[in-house]
């Protein structure tokens, strides 16, 4: 049954409230939030550098990597996060043992495993800070592995958003 | 014995020359026609903010006043005119440009079919003593060359048929805008073509019905298209009922015209804040078409593009309306529109275009193989934020509903016998109009997804939506302050939100896991109400399963609930959530 209308005034200045406690009260400041996304962008960038030459030792380096920003809130609060991926090397184990040496190489790094598991694929996400990871078998191309790092997610502004999202970028090879 | 036999070998056919006519220099022109339409404009504004001048009074004041006035109404004509003839020159360039692609292609095939002729006839002039299966083997040849040929006369003829159209349009259109009479007119600018079509039964501008508007379409010529979308873009590119690929090429024309036309304002120094908004809604759109345009899919590695399904910056006080869609909403099987909620503007149409980036490849990349499309649609005036006393009604979101389930109908008509499966999906206010739109206007959908939703609005059970009750589907985050509002429990929360949690068991939809990790220690989380769509989540996870039309595969949670003798309990509280886990949060190649 349809109810029947009710006059909710409370319940949207409530609303209001809430909008207004999370953050709906204008954009950030964009010089700050240049300032992060700059910060944040290196981070991700170093992390995939040094992920790359620890892997290399058990020939698991990057066989390509790209990055690029993207969106991950809307509105009331928006946000964006620099994403950087690729394929690993195929050292000739198979797809599981590669997901597990990837992931012990990265905890000698400093990464915490959050989660792992073999089904439906092997996989395993960990974090570090505010940078999330996950490393699996493909599903598209089954018998490689990928890996992706997240980078934090920032609070945007419209204007930022624009110019940064949809831009990627070649960082291996 | 030997003998003659003859192997008629098809003469190499058709000439194909390409049209005259260069594409950038046609959008150099229409770029100097905005400019000047806009000078028009100025001029015109001009005349009418000097018509009350103090100090003056008597005839000659009068009859000043009555000549600034004559000439400002005028410049608004001309300003019309000409604007209309720039969109005519835009729709034309991009028309040609299509043409071209299609010239290089007959090219290629005509220069494939001489090569397989050649070599035909050299085998023909090879072969001696052949035998009947010889002979029968290079006839079989010759018949299928033939074939082909004659395809490729038959497509050449139809491409000449449209080269001659457009030009005969742009022609048509400036002979109309040739005279003063003729530019100070009504209909200056406007081809006889455009003008007898837009006034056949079933039109946009009659009040027709999506179906009908629909019929309109089909009965018109290849001319008669592209005469209307160049003559009323502004009306083609809003009619529901028609095709998204034409509403997509009206509206490029319309945001072509605009990021000239004001952009050679703003270089002159007399762009107004009206235009200032709408100039910044343009550029916003056209980036987020550019990525649109430029995504890939996750499977294919092709480009499905981006459409441009509706355009109007200058909308609502400047806010404006929009929408952008990944994918083809003519043949996609599953089609997703995704409506945003308080203090959405166009201004944030890049970032929703990036998350139904997301959506697209989630639904691809755990899909069933379905083709597919995802669109951001700003359809409605939604509420600003705190300082907007639209917030404090439901006002805004039963007008949005209204318009969310005609632009359902419009996608419906448009698709005709080829019908795909909708999914509804609304967040925060936006949740509650697409609530109204199932409610009480018949949303014709398949699914229906509600996320961080303050409250169900009209409708107090999921089976009061159009969908039926098996086909609602809610997500929220444990942590999320908005999605807390909602009524539930006997006693209620003292119609604090905006209608029915429902994501509770009062109102009976299935609820889908959207826990994130890292959330907070309270419901003040304001990620919580803002992440449903982010990449490697199990929101996004289990909706794209919904589009994908598996909703009865997604990742069930348990419904919240209000015990009589304490505060409401959320089960989702105290779950471990996950992110990029393979078969619930993995939403992407990693």
């Amino acid at each position: 049954m349809v109810g029947q209308r009710r006059s909710r005034v409370w319940g949207a200045a409530a609303m209001l409230v809430a909008v207004t406690l999370l953050g709906g009260c204008g954009e950030p400041d964009e010089q700050q939030v240049r300032d992060s996304v700059a910060a944040s962008e290196s981070s991700v960038k170093d992390a995939v550098n040094e992920i790359h030459e620890a892997l290399g030792a058990s020939g698991l380096e990057f066989e390509s990597a790209s990055g690029e920003w993207e969106s991950c809130r809307t509105q009331p609060e928006p946000g964006f996060r620099f994403y950087a991926s690729g394929p690993l090397q195929d050292n000739g184990e198979d797809p599981a043992a590669r997901v597990q040496a990837a992931t012990e190489a990265l905890e000698r790094l400093g990464w915490s495993v959050t989660d792992a598991g073999s089904e439906p694929r092997p996989y395993a996400t960990l974090e570090q800070g505010e940078s999330t990871l996950t490393v699996a078998e493909s599903k598209v191309n089954p018998g490689s592995v990928s890996l992706g790092v997240r980078g934090e997610c920032l609070d945007s502004t419209q204007d930022l958003a624009a110019e940064l999202i949809g831009e990627s970028q070649q960082l291996l090879p | 014995m030997s003998g003659t036999v003859t192997i008629e070998v098809p003469a190499p056919q058709p000439e194909i020359r390409r049209p005259d006519g260069d594409p950038g220099g046609a959008d150099s022109l229409a770029q100097a026609l905005y400019a000047t339409a806009g000078r028009y404009e100025e001029f015109a504004d001009a005349g009418e903010g000097l018509r009350d001048l103090s100090g003056w009074w008597g005839s000659a004041y009068t009859a000043y006043q009555e000549a600034a006035g004559t000439a400002s109404g005028e410049h608004v004509s001309l300003a019309r005119t000409v604007k209309r003839v720039a969109n005519a020159v835009t729709a034309y360039a991009d028309t040609l440009r299509d043409l071209l692609r299609t010239y290089d292609e007959l090219r290629d095939r005509r220069t494939a079919l001489d090569g397989d002729r050649a070599d035909l006839i050299a085998d023909i002039n090879a072969t001696t003593d052949a035998t009947p299966s010889d002979i029968s083997a290079l006839q079989a040849r010759a018949a299928y060359l033939a074939e082909r040929y004659q395809a490729l006369v038959a497509d050449h003829d139809s491409w000449l048929r449209q080269v001659t159209a457009n030009e005969d349009l742009l022609r048509h259109t400036f002979e109309s805008a040739t005279g003063l009479g003729d530019a100070l007119s009504e209909f200056g600018g406007l081809s006889d073509l455009a003008q007898s079509a837009i006034c056949k039964v079933g039109s946009p501008m009659s009040g027709a019905s999506p179906e009908q508007v629909a019929a309109w379409w089909e009965g018109l010529t290849d001319a008669e298209r592209e005469a209307v979308i160049a003559a009323y873009p502004d009306v083609i590119g809003s009619a529901d009922g028609l095709p998204a690929s034409v509403r997509d090429d009206a509206n490029r024309v319309s945001l072509d015209g605009d990021l000239a036309r004001l952009g050679a304002k703003e270089d002159d120094g007399t762009i107004d804040s009206s235009e200032r908004d709408a100039l910044d809604n343009a550029r916003k759109t056209e980036e987020a078409l550019a990525d649109a345009d430029a995504f890939t899919d996750p499977i294919t590695g092709e480009r499905p593009g981006g459409q441009l399904w509706l355009y109007d910056p200058g909308a609502f006080d400047g806010d404006g309306r929009v929408a952008v869609a990944i994918g083809d909403l003519d043949t996609a099987d599953d089609v997703a529109v995704f409506t945003p909620g308080i203090s959405t503007d166009m201004g944030d149409v890049v970032s929703y275009a990036n998350d139904m980036q997301h959506l697209y490849e989630a639904t691809r990349y755990n899909g069933d193989g379905s083709s597919v499309a995802t669109m951001f649609w700003l359809g409605y005036d939604t509420p600003s934020g705190p300082i907007d006393w639209a917030t404090l009604t439901e006002g805004r979101a039963e007008d949005g509903g209204r318009r969310l389930a005609d632009a359902f109908d419009g996608l419906r008509a448009s698709r005709g016998d080829d019908p795909a499966h909708l999914t509804a999906i609304g967040h925060s206010y936006g949740s509650t109009t697409t609530s109204y739109a199932a409610g009480s206007f018949d949303l014709d959908a398949e699914d229906v997804v509600l996320i961080g939703s303050p409250g169900a609005g009209p409708s107090d059970e999921a089976s009061d939506f159009s969908v039926g009750q098996d086909h609602v589907y809610v997500g929220r985050d444990s942590r999320d302050f908005v999605a807390f509002l909602g009524d539930e429990g006997w006693v209620g929360k003292f119609g604090i939100g905006l209608g029915t949690d429902p994501s509770s068991e009062d109102f009976d939809a299935t609820r889908f896991e959207a826990e994130r990790p890292g959330r907070g220690a309270t419901p003040i989380d304001g990620g919580a109400h803002s992440s449903y769509l982010a990449h490697d989540s199990e929101s996004l996870y289990n909706i794209s399963l919904i589009v994908d039309g598996h909703g009865d595969q997604v990742n069930e949670s348990a419904q919240s609930y209000d015990p009589w003798y304490g505060e409401p309990e959320d089960p989702e509280w105290t779950r471990d959530p996950s992110s990029g886990v393979p078969g619930r949060s993995e939403t992407r190649e990693p």
